[in-house]
């Protein structure tokens, strides 16, 4: 009870909202876990690459709603599912027409908000999930750790550098992905790749269903016309993120940011 | 024929693959006050109303976990939380010993210092400091800190990092004298530069090149990856913009303070001679090799007219790369005078330092280099797997640290131990070549000298 009046409170923070919360939790990666949310569904994220748009504004393009959903998928710990099923991201789609902000209808604004009033549910359940693991603060008797954390600094998801490998290694191959490729080498080497990205979680028979389809073949060749680079989307959002989103799932975060701060190691300058 | 076209293709193909790294690697930052001065008259509206390179340059720089460098005020809190918290005796040597460390990075002339001690932190000497020097200013006005504020000594310092190749002293320059001394002193940095390798190139984004004027160039992109072409770029592929000067008191006139600098040699060294009282004599003019004067040479008139010419009075730190050969031990009275230029250093040194100048000096060796520079020189960082000098060594005086303490401490690259007479401590610094994909050299050549060198 105690742990959702707090994400109720901080899930609207502002920047310096979030000062005033740090103080009040012991478990720093929750802070940054928050703070990363808060960005998903506010403020946005202009500093990660690529960018994170924010949900409550609309996003302005295709790509900005794709990147948005694999960051999503690592911050919620793959329960963005739970709200926008990788359908509802397809075009053309009931919800994602909303999403995308060309329009400013006042539909698409209500369509956006009761989205995020229901991603701060899924957001919720990723916080309450994280939080048995995130009790590393280690304090003295003034309630004071040696380091404080500061989440509007911190770029490692949850804090944790394995996260934002994941994270890195996912945007890196939707980037690939939607610039196109030269080869059909070039497209079996990048499924090969996606072992890494989805923590083994890789459709099977994948690069089969690739080549044996040749309208999806030829758009993953063709890197100039715009209804390839809709295919692309398509086959992101339905093929490729369900694996992501499984990989997020299997995150449970090992070794966090080192912020213990020997006294006696040498001084980080 | 067509194969030869195609491999043209496959080159020209491969220099723009090289050149849009470059690009995409060196994005200048051209928002600072630094930048809006150097890019012309027309920019110069409200040029007070913006930062200084320093107040950025930290935010770009990743720490081993990928975070943004925290500012240094926020570093030095830490450190004062860590006191209070477990008691002086256990904290950091940094904060217990100041003058190890902190007085060598942090400076403050008379004024401040004096402001400081009196607690007159909303003097406008401290209140109209950029903000993340005015941060760190408060923070010794503090009476917890006095103990620091006390060690503070007034002027530049000089700092002479030494070790191995590969031992971290670039590394070390790049980050404590590009990172954090414009941040903390709004520092105005110039990197003499040597022509095979540009070693300030995670810098180069917030840098302007100081090209002597009328002398022709070349640059050249030499990638790691042997499939990619050596490739002509120009200055501006890589640093943000370029001024030109006549001679070394000329460009004293052009710098601003808060400004990072990459000075290439001038091959004619006009105005050296007139500086340094000693001989230079450009290739075009020598009738031997042996007459030809070394291009680093010209580091001596730069120390001389910031020195002595007060064209220019902001804290700047000089940073000398292949010190050694530089200063070297017993130094001949030969054609170029290197002995009368050898000991005019620490003379020029010493007069710099009251007028804020500052050095940092790279070398593999302290043995081999002239003792009066050691004698002058106050602080020593020694790197890892590195021996630090014998205090029998002439002028090098108390040698507080032995070669296990920098086993045990400087224990990787990216640390060291920095130390002064009694006191010293080790320090840690980010990796400043993360912030760049391209691998290989960034090299200069000047054709004119070269080809007067091959004639004779």
């Amino acid at each position: 009870m105690v742990v959702s009046a707090t994400v109720a409170t901080t899930g609207r923070a502002t920047m310096s909202d979030a000062a005033d919360v740090k103080a009040r939790t012991t478990r720093p990666a929750l802070d940054v876990l928050d703070r990363d949310q808060d960005r998903l569904l506010y403020t946005g994220d202009p500093k990660r690459d690529p960018p994170i748009e924010p949900l409550s504004g609309g996003f302005s393009t295709y790509w900005a709603a794709l990147t948005w959903y694999q960051a999503a998928g690592i911050r919620t710990l793959g329960h963005v599912e739970d709200v926008l099923e990788p359908s509802d991201m397809m075009p053309l789609s009931s919800v994602l027409e909303y999403l995308l902000n060309a329009r400013g209808s006042p539909e698409g604004r209500y369509v956006r908000l009761r989205t995020v009033e229901g991603l701060s549910d899924a957001c919720d359940l990723a916080y309450k999930e994280f939080r048995e693991r995130a009790n590393e603060r280690v304090e003295d008797e003034q309630g004071e750790s040696w380091k404080d954390v500061d989440p509007e600094s911190e770029r490692n998801p949850l804090m944790r550098p394995a996260f934002r490998r994941l994270d890195r290694s996912q945007a890196g191959a939707l980037i690939q992905l939607w610039s196109g490729f030269e080869t059909r080498e070039d497209v079996g080497r990048w499924v090969r790749s996606l072992a890494a990205p989805t923590n083994g979680e890789t459709p099977e028979g994948l690069l089969n269903a690739i080549v044996s389809s040749p309208t999806l073949l030829d758009a993953m060749l063709d890197t100039d016309s715009r209804g390839a680079k809709l295919t692309r989307y398509r086959f992101a959002v339905g093929t490729v993120m369900p694996s992501f989103l499984a990989a997020a799932r299997t995150l449970n975060g090992g070794e966090r940011t080192d912020s213990s701060g020997e006294t006696h190691e040498a001084w980080n300058s | 024929m067509s194969k030869s076209f195609s491999s043209r293709q496959t080159e020209q193909n491969g220099q723009e693959k090289v050149l849009d790294q470059l690009r995409e690697d060196f994005d200048p930052w051209t928002k600072s006050r630094q930048a809006r001065y150097h890019a012309g008259e027309k920019s110069w509206d409200r040029l007070d109303q913006l930062h200084n390179d320093g107040e950025k340059i930290y935010q770009d720089f990743e720490d081993e976990n990928g975070n943004c460098l925290d500012p240094f005020h926020k570093k030095l809190k830490s450190l004062s939380r860590t006191a209070r918290i477990s008691g002086k005796t256990e904290a950091h040597p940094v904060y217990r010993y100041p003058s190890a460390y902190l007085d060598a990075i942090i400076h403050v002339d008379d004024a401040e210092l004096w402001a400081l001690e009196d607690g007159r932190v909303d003097d406008d000497i401290i209140a109209d400091a950029p903000e993340t020097r005015r941060r760190v200013l408060e923070w010794l006005a503090k009476p917890k800190n006095e103990h620091v504020l006390a060690a503070m000594g007034d002027g530049g310092t000089d700092i002479w990092a030494h070790s191995k190749p590969g031992g971290g002293k670039t590394s070390f320059a790049n980050v404590i004298g590009g990172v954090r001394m414009t941040e903390i002193n709004n520092e105005t940095l110039l990197w003499m530069l040597t022509l095979d390798e540009l070693e300030c190139l995670p810098l180069a984004p917030y840098m302007t090149v100081a090209v002597p004027r009328g002398v022709e160039y070349e640059v050249h992109a030499k990638p790691r990856n042997p499939t990619l072409p050596t490739t002509e770029i120009s200055l501006t592929d890589v640093f943000r913009d370029t001024i030109t000067y006549r001679t070394p008191r000329d460009l004293m006139t052009k710098v601003v303070p808060g400004g990072l600098y990459a000075v290439l040699p001038d091959p004619l060294f006009r105005g050296c001679e007139k500086l340094t009282t000693a001989t230079y004599t450009p290739a075009r003019d020598a009738e031997e090799i042996s007459e030809v004067t070394p291009l680093r040479d010209v580091n001596f008139a730069f120390m001389e007219t910031r020195a002595k010419d007060d064209e220019f009075l902001h804290p700047t730190t000089i940073v000398h790369d292949e010190f050694s050969d530089l200063v070297p031990l017993n130094p001949e009275a030969n054609e170029n005078d290197q002995n009368r230029k050898v000991k005019g250093y620490p003379v020029s040194q010493g007069k710099g330092r009251k007028k804020n100048l500052s050095n940092i000096q790279l070398s593999h060796s302290v043995s081999r280099c002239d003792e009066g520079v050691r004698e002058k020189t106050r602080w020593y960082v020694t790197m890892p797997k590195t021996a630090p000098p014998a205090s029998s060594l002439s002028g090098i005086g108390n040698v507080p640290i032995d070669m296990s303490y920098v086993n045990r401490f400087a224990d990787r690259t990216g640390r060291a131990v920095i130390w002064r007479n009694r006191n010293y401590t080790p320090i840690e610094w980010a990796n400043p070549y993360r912030n760049y994909d391209f691998r290989g050299e960034i090299s200069v050549r000047y054709p004119r000298r070269e080809e007067a060198l091959d004639a004779m």
